[in-house]
């Protein structure tokens, strides 16, 4: 896919009818996913009651918070803008969930009218559902564009907050059924909910939508003539993106705790070396731009931590010093073509 | 920095691009939330459905549920509703000639005949639905459970179900249970 004009400096061009169509699809559907959600959720808001509902969108809200929170603290480059994770949240916890929630149910019925037990969707049509939903607005969200660059931390920054948004609200879409066949027990049913699908599952949805936006990232921001093989590596991401998914939902469903966590870890330690390397590509990607010509906004200072020998920058001097360098690129291609 | 492919230097997407996954999205969310479900409907008519007034009905007969009484979704040929450890099971109607008031006896007399519990089967009591259907009801008691067997007719088809409940809940249930069975009605043949 040419995703990709020529290089420039970002300049003042100013966002085209197509940013405007990208923008106006995530913003549409995230809105539409909100009306849908409401209007499913409604009945059975009503019998749990306004106390509980509050309780419970109370605890996710903070779950989720306290996510996105972990996630902006965690960015190596610390330029995330809110309108990107806004952008990112809305269409994960709208769009995605109602859209996949629809789709789910419409299968779940036509399976049980032909006789079929529908109970094995969990683990084999949700995950390619919800990642390919998932791994949409991913991409939607990197061609809006905003940061105007796509890179694999950029990717799996996206991705881990669609997942993060997609997480929280699904968990408060189950946490309803829960509480309102709980009756009179309907802390404990929320209890439940949050310690299951909240604290344990805390690395699934955010790890693999994470793991297909590093490659969807990476894939965008590809300067070369893509190939085939490009190709594989977005559609072994996602692959292993569904199928941790669907073994860790596998295992949620029949009570596999072991099988769950260490499956969960595992998808994380793969996210983890997918970052470090993708961090080393990208120090060494502004290590070079900072010491290029012309770089007025970069101090001496700066590009010394970066090019001093090892142990002349601390880790913590270096780690500013490459924040300083983004920033700077960053505004570079700001600034007004030259 | 081509160890890198150049990706994260400054760019900006191409129209086309955008506008490809524009359209792939739109129908996407087109696929999934509107062809899949309409083709679901057609080929598999919903076994429960909540209409907007929060009636629940399956097949061509229908309930309003009080407050508390959730539909349970696994449900496929007859509404069941939950309610804590209560629980409300209402078959679609079949054709027959049967009385409301004589389905309930036989129904009854089936707990009569089982010797091994000590039943206190309850006088019929006969009722008018809100939709003017004839009904009846028996409440059968045993030390452990609560079991209400009811029956509504038209005079042509006849809905049975029963409602069960823990007998230590049974008076917080009772009233519910009645009043949901007064609600009863039978609707035209769904799709």
């Amino acid at each position: 896919m040419g995703t990709t004009q020529a290089a420039s400096s970002g300049g003042t061009a100013g966002r085209s009818t197509g940013s405007w169509a990208v923008l106006a699809t995530l913003v549409g559907l995230s809105v539409v996913g909100a009306v849908g959600l409401v209007d499913v959720e409604w009945f059975d808001a009503q019998v749990v009651g306004a106390a509980w509902m509050g309780i419970a969108a109370a605890v996710w809200l903070a779950f989720g918070v306290a996510m996105v929170w972990a996630l902006v603290a965690l960015q190596h480059y610390a330029h995330r803008s809110w309108s990107l994770i806004l952008l990112a949240l809305a269409w994960g916890g709208l769009a995605a969930v109602w859209l996949a929630g629809r789709a789910h149910q419409a299968i779940d019925s036509v399976i049980t009218h032909g006789g079929g037990d529908p109970s094995w969707t969990v683990w084999g049509v949700s995950p390619p559902l919800e990642e390919s939903l998932k791994a949409l607005g991913i991409a939607l969200v990197i061609l809006v564009p905003i940061l105007r660059r796509s890179s694999t931390l950029d990717g799996a920054f996206v991705g881990a907050v669609v997942g993060a948004g997609f997480q929280v609200v699904e968990d408060l879409a189950f946490s309803i059924p829960a509480m309102e066949t709980a009756a009179d027990e309907r802390g404990t049913a929320l209890a439940s909910i949050v310690l299951l699908r909240g604290v344990i599952g805390v690395f699934s949805h955010v790890v693999f939508s994470a793991l297909v936006g590093a490659a969807i990232g990476w894939f965008i921001g590809l300067r070369r003539r893509r190939t085939a093989g490009d190709v594989l590596v977005v559609v072994a991401a996602f692959a292993t993106a569904m199928v941790l998914h669907g073994v860790t939902n596998w295992a949620a469903t029949e009570g596999q705790i072991p099988v769950y966590l260490v499956v969960s870890l595992l998808g994380l330690t793969v996210l983890v070396v997918v970052l470090r390397r993708a961090r080393r590509h990208e120090d060494q990607r502004l290590t070079d731009w900072a010491s290029g010509p012309g770089r007025g906004e970069v101090s001496s200072t700066v590009v010394e931590a970066l090019h001093g020998p090892a142990g002349r920058g601390s880790r913590r001097e270096r780690r500013r010093a490459l924040r300083t360098v983004a920033r700077a690129e960053l505004a570079t291609l700001a600034a007004p073509s030259a | 920095m081509a160890s890198t492919d150049g990706v994260g230097l400054a760019w900006r997407p191409a129209p086309a691009a955008q506008w490809a996954m524009v359209a792939i999205t739109l129908v996407c969310a087109a696929v999934l939330a509107i062809a899949l479900p309409a083709w679901a409907t057609a080929t598999a008519p919903p076994e429960a459905s909540l209409e907007d007034t929060g009636r629940v009905s399956v097949g061509n007969v229908s309930l309003q549920p009080e407050q508390g009484w959730v539909l349970d979704p696994a449900a496929t040929v007859s509404i069941k509703l939950n309610k804590a450890d209560a629980s409300l099971l209402a078959f679609p109607p079949s054709p027959s000639d049967q009385t409301a008031t004589v389905a309930v006896q036989v129904a009854a007399y089936g707990f009569r005949a089982d010797t091994t519990v000590a039943y206190q089967i309850g006088d019929v009591v006969e009722l008018t639905t809100d939709s003017g259907l004839d009904g009846a009801y028996a409440v059968v008691l045993d030390p452990e459970s609560a079991t209400v067997v009811f029956a509504v007719s038209d005079g042509s088809e006849l809905a049975q179900g029963l409602v069960t409940s823990k007998a230590a809940t049974w008076d917080q249930v009772k009233d519910e249970a009645i009043t949901m069975i007064g609600t009863l009605a039978f609707e035209d043949g769904d799709a």
